[in-house]
């Protein structure tokens, strides 16, 4: 009789509910958001290096920022975009700000207006401009190779950009000290393909981490400096800036339902190897 | 008529199947003027398909409020949210201030992370239901995907400090060693259909067989 | 035996972490900072300091100045050896005039430490076999390409012009009208508000420099040294790129591989061809869906037309429609993209009328939801969860939805098939479908299904060339160990 209420509960488990799955990921998120843990953050080689050059410039150099991301991807990559903004912001670069995805550019106006409230001299057109979307894809790469102004002839809030201060030394992608860009898709193959390779310009990428691991080829090959990839990425990046936000308080959740994820199927896996030895065990005893 | 159905579709892909080919590795001007003048093309041809889309949007959801299929309500919805965003995009603009901004801020945003999120409850189902080692191979595919699930947070860093690198390595490793094979393989059949389609043997996208 | 076989890949795998792990471990020395040169001062003696040895540039003396290779005829390059004890200091500028008489641009400044031939493959390829591409070792380049490159703005405005000893400098290189005079930068467009820009400025981009005069200094600590030959240079545009030479042999080799194996087909037509057994599956899935009186959803992925997986899933749809009009069961497919929308119609509709059914085609099984990801996802989604179909199908490019989609399908107890090259969704395919084609099986499905003899050949022509590159992978492997890479140059992407 014990032995198969064992087998019973090994088989509930192997079926468990996919709600219950559900509701434990929800704990387990929810959870240490309000109770933070406080686990320590360390920092990989692929983000640090893409810091270390944009440390390394020296001030006022022209970096080229291009958002390719939309609401979806914004709990990742939204993160990345505001500590790799205030980094270029505290160092003092140029910026430019480019967007391929049509959803995109909101999410980046939200940003730029955050920052703005912190640096209240960080001005539009002489130490920024946000260039806005322009649809095209390779083609608006290629043009911003010819002349960035001619491709985006206004910025995104609709103000010439031809006069702007900040065009006047930078306005062909070869100008570009230094390039991160936030992939959500293959955009980011575009820009390496149109745009880096052929103007020999240093890029770092910050990508969501499904599709980081289709960039490590590019980094090993020595096309991008770094990577700083998905939430954990964004986490140490704004460890490294010293201002942790809302990647490094999502950190103890991830950690949380990786571990969650770990041991369910530490368990199943143990559970089902039971359960195999158990049909073993009443297939022998009925001969 | 025959002609402009069957023949003169083959012949321009294989046309302009070489050009683009040939282009590739011409470095003159004309190429990239000619690279331009067909994205030029597709996005005035992409232009024209999604009047074409909207109307097969519309045509789909209208007929199935006609007929009330179960279900139709979802129609209703779909039909309100787009004559009404169109018409206040177009009347009122799409500011910040405006009501398409706002929709934009409060209603799309918020619901495409909400989709986005969804990923965390199915992958954990997925994952629970379908990593099962069954085989050899099956239990060294769990085995990796274990020590990169809990190897790239921090609580497995917290844990075991060589987790991290022992990630790295295999996303650095095998795993790049596997998706090279899984490239190569896959361009190879790239240029064998673009041999297919520019050659015209492989007609099935046009439509009506052979 | 095949358990040591399974043993001896896991040892060699094994070997390998210990090998590489050791290398890790053995992390380079961080590189010290030099001692910094002491550069105490002494106290200021009383008498006056010696007077400091005049500043002494060497200049090359093998300069040579060409048309850039390999571009569209708006660039020219200068060359010259690293000259022996050369300053890091020394920057090398470099003048160009439209007359051998000047007035002279300056138009690029480059550091003499920076900037060498073999950094710039694209242009200057060489040979695959001479060591580095062939490309000559220490040797400094400079690249000018679309002038003027001085300050000026995109109109020819003068804003500073550098004036060196020797040289007058005027705004004669900048944009001209069709009469060839320099465009009036005053001229203001009523309606813009902005710079008259006519045609020729924008057909100026880049800009040819037709024939040009190049003119070498190297300056440094304030003296400048004038190289005394000035050069005459030609710009041309090439009409071949030979920094991908080997790309186009590779392509064509290739190409008339595919292309020989499918004439050989139509010799004998009875080509093998593994099992895959996720195209076997096709008619399973049909089957069933017609057994319960449910629909099948086809999805042809999220990627536009341009992109071959989706050509690849609209063969197979008309093959998988042409079958689902002889079981007499019914088709959906939701379409992401407009035109391939207006394609899958066209297929689905011919693949009623080949299969002699034109009457059971039902045109709104074919339609669009929206171009937005995760709202078509969604879309999918409740489809899936309303219509409840019986067999789904999710063939060509997936992004991170593919996960959404797969499992809500697997919820609602569907047979499901899933075809992609999406290396980084090809995971949850797996985890979630019953049968999945891993990348380039995808593309031979439509070989598989309609086993027609020439498009066999082709995968047979594909086959080929997979063996052709493990030999070669295998062989430049070996050889780069021993420190031989003739054969890794010959497959080098050259720039």
């Amino acid at each position: 009789m014990e032995a198969k209420q064992h087998a019973t509960f090994v088989e509930l488990f192997l079926k468990l509910d996919r709600r219950i799955i559900y509701t434990l990921v929800v704990l387990a998120v929810a959870v240490p958001l309000l109770i933070p843990i406080g686990l320590p953050i360390n920092v990989t080689p692929e983000v640090q290096s893409i810091y270390d050059k944009i440390e390394s410039l020296p001030e006022g150099s022209n970096i080229l920022l291009a958002a390719d991301f939309d609401p979806a991807s914004q709990p990742e990559l939204y993160p990345m975009l505001m500590a790799v903004m205030e980094h270029i912001v505290r160092k003092k670069h140029k910026l430019l700000i480019v967007v391929l995805w049509i959803n995109g550019p909101n999410l980046v106006a939200q940003a730029i207006d955050e920052l703005r409230k912190e640096y209240p001299d960080w001005k539009s057109g002489e130490d920024y401009a946000f260039l806005g979307f322009q649809v095209g894809g390779t083609i608006v790469i290629m043009s911003m190779g010819n002349d960035i102004s001619k491709t985006f002839p206004k910025d995104h809030y609709g103000n010439a950009t031809s006069p702007m201060p900040i065009i006047r030394n930078f306005n062909k992608l070869k100008d570009t000290d230094y390039m991160v860009m936030l992939e959500a898709g293959n955009s980011g193959d575009w820009w390496i393909v149109y745009g880096t390779e052929k103007f020999n310009i240093p890029v770092g990428a910050g990508v969501t981490a499904v599709i980081a691991p289709q960039y490590y080829p590019y980094l090993q090959a020595g096309q991008i400096n770094g990577i700083i990839g998905g939430l954990r990425g964004a986490a140490e990046y704004e460890k490294l800036i010293g201002k942790p936000g809302k990647a490094t308080s999502a950190m103890d959740s991830q950690s949380a339902v990786h571990a969650l994820i770990f041991f369910a199927i530490i368990l199943a896996n143990i559970f089902a190897m039971i359960l195999v030895v158990q049909k073993r065990r009443k297939a022998r005893e009925a001969k | 008529m025959q002609f402009l159905k069957k023949k003169f579709p083959v012949l321009l892909a294989f046309v302009l199947g070489m050009v683009m080919f040939i282009r590739e590795f011409v470095p003159a001007k004309i190429a990239q003027s000619l690279y331009e003048g067909f994205v030029n093309w597709s996005l005035v041809i992409t232009g024209f398909a999604a009047v074409f889309a909207i109307i097969s949007l519309l045509h789909y959801h209208v007929a199935k409020v006609r007929k009330k299929v179960p279900g139709y309500g979802f129609s209703v919805l779909t039909l309100v949210a787009y004559t009404q965003i169109l018409l206040l995009g177009l009347v009122l603009g799409k500011d910040i201030g405006t009501p398409t901004a706002w929709q934009y801020q409060f209603v799309f945003v918020p619901m495409q992370a909400t989709m986005f999120a969804t990923l965390a409850f199915f992958i954990a189902s997925a994952a629970f239901r379908a990593f099962r080692a069954r085989t050899w191979e099956a239990l060294a595919l769990l085995v990796a995907g274990l020590i990169v699930m809990i190897g790239r947070v921090p609580i497995g860093e917290a844990i075991l400090p060589k987790l991290g690198f022992l990630a790295e390595w295999i996303m650095n490793n095998p795993n790049m060693a596997a998706s090279r094979g899984v490239t190569l393989g896959v361009a190879l059949a790239q240029i064998a259909i673009s041999v297919r389609i520019i050659f015209g043997i492989e007609r099935t996208y046009m439509g009506g067989g052979d | 035996m095949g358990n040591t076989i399974k043993l001896t890949v896991i040892l060699a795998i094994l070997c390998t972490f210990a090998i590489s792990s050791g290398s890790f471990a053995q992390q380079p020395a961080e590189g010290t900072a030099p001692d910094a040169a002491a550069s105490t001062e002494a106290a200021a003696p009383v008498e006056a300091q010696p007077a400091a040895p005049p500043v002494e540039i060497k200049l090359p003396t093998d300069l040579f100045a060409g048309d850039l290779p390999n571009d569209d005829g708006s660039g020219v390059y200068l060359k010259w050896s690293v000259v022996p004890g050369e300053s890091a200091e020394t920057n090398y500028v470099i003048y160009l005039a439209e007359s051998p008489d000047g007035p002279w641009a300056e138009a690029l400044t480059q550091p003499a430490d920076a900037v060498f031939m073999e950094d710039h493959g694209k242009y200057f390829p060489g040979f695959f076999w001479f060591g580095k591409n062939g490309r000559e070792k220490q040797v400094h380049v400079a690249i000018i390409q679309n002038v003027p490159t001085g300050e000026y703005d995109k109109i020819g405005r003068q804003i500073h012009i550098p004036q060196p000893a020797g040289f007058t400098v005027k705004p004669n290189l900048g944009p001209k009208d069709d009469a060839g005079e320099p465009i009036d930068p005053d001229v203001i467009d009523v309606k813009t508000g902005l710079p008259k820009i006519t045609p020729i400025l924008a057909d100026i981009q880049p800009r040819k420099i037709g024939t040009m005069y190049i003119k070498f200094t190297a300056v440094r600590d304030g003296v400048t040294a004038i190289a005394p030959e000035i050069f005459q240079v030609d710009a041309k545009e090439q009409w071949f790129t030979t920094s991908k030479l080997n790309a186009f042999i590779f392509a064509i080799l290739f190409g008339t591989t595919i292309l020989l194996f499918i004439a050989r087909a139509r010799r004998d037509p009875n080509l093998f061809i593994r099992r895959i057994a996720g195209l076997n599956a096709v008619d399973e899935a049909i089957g069933r869906a017609t057994e319960m009186g449910k629909p099948i959803l086809y999805i042809n992925g999220l990627a536009g037309l341009g992109d071959l997986s989706t050509l690849a899933a609209l063969n197979i749809l008309g093959r998988v429609a042409g079958r689902v009009a002889n079981y007499e069961s019914s088709l959906t497919v939701p379409c992401r993209d407009p035109i391939v929308l207006t394609v899958a119609q066209e297929i689905v509709k011919s693949a009623y009328t080949d299969a002699g059914r034109p009457d059971a085609h039902n045109p709104d099984s074919v339609f669009f939801l929206t171009d937005d990801q995760f709202s078509y996802s969604a879309a999918v989604a409740g489809l899936m969860l309303r219509d409840k179909p019986a067999a789904n199908f999710f063939m060509g490019f997936y992004y991170a939805e593919s996960l959404i989609l797969a499992e809500t399908g697997a919820s609602t107890g569907a047979i499901q098939i899933a075809g992609t090259d999406a290396m980084t969704q090809l995971p949850f395919f797996i985890t979630t479908c019953d049968y999945t084609l891993i990348g380039e099986e995808l593309y031979a499905a439509s070989a598989y299904l309609s086993r027609e003899p020439l498009i066999l050949g082709s995968l047979k022509g594909q086959d080929m060339a997979k063996v052709f590159m493990m030999i070669v992978i295998l062989i430049g492997t070996v050889l780069v160990t021993f420190g031989i890479t003739f054969v890794k140059d010959l497959f080098t992407q050259l720039g």
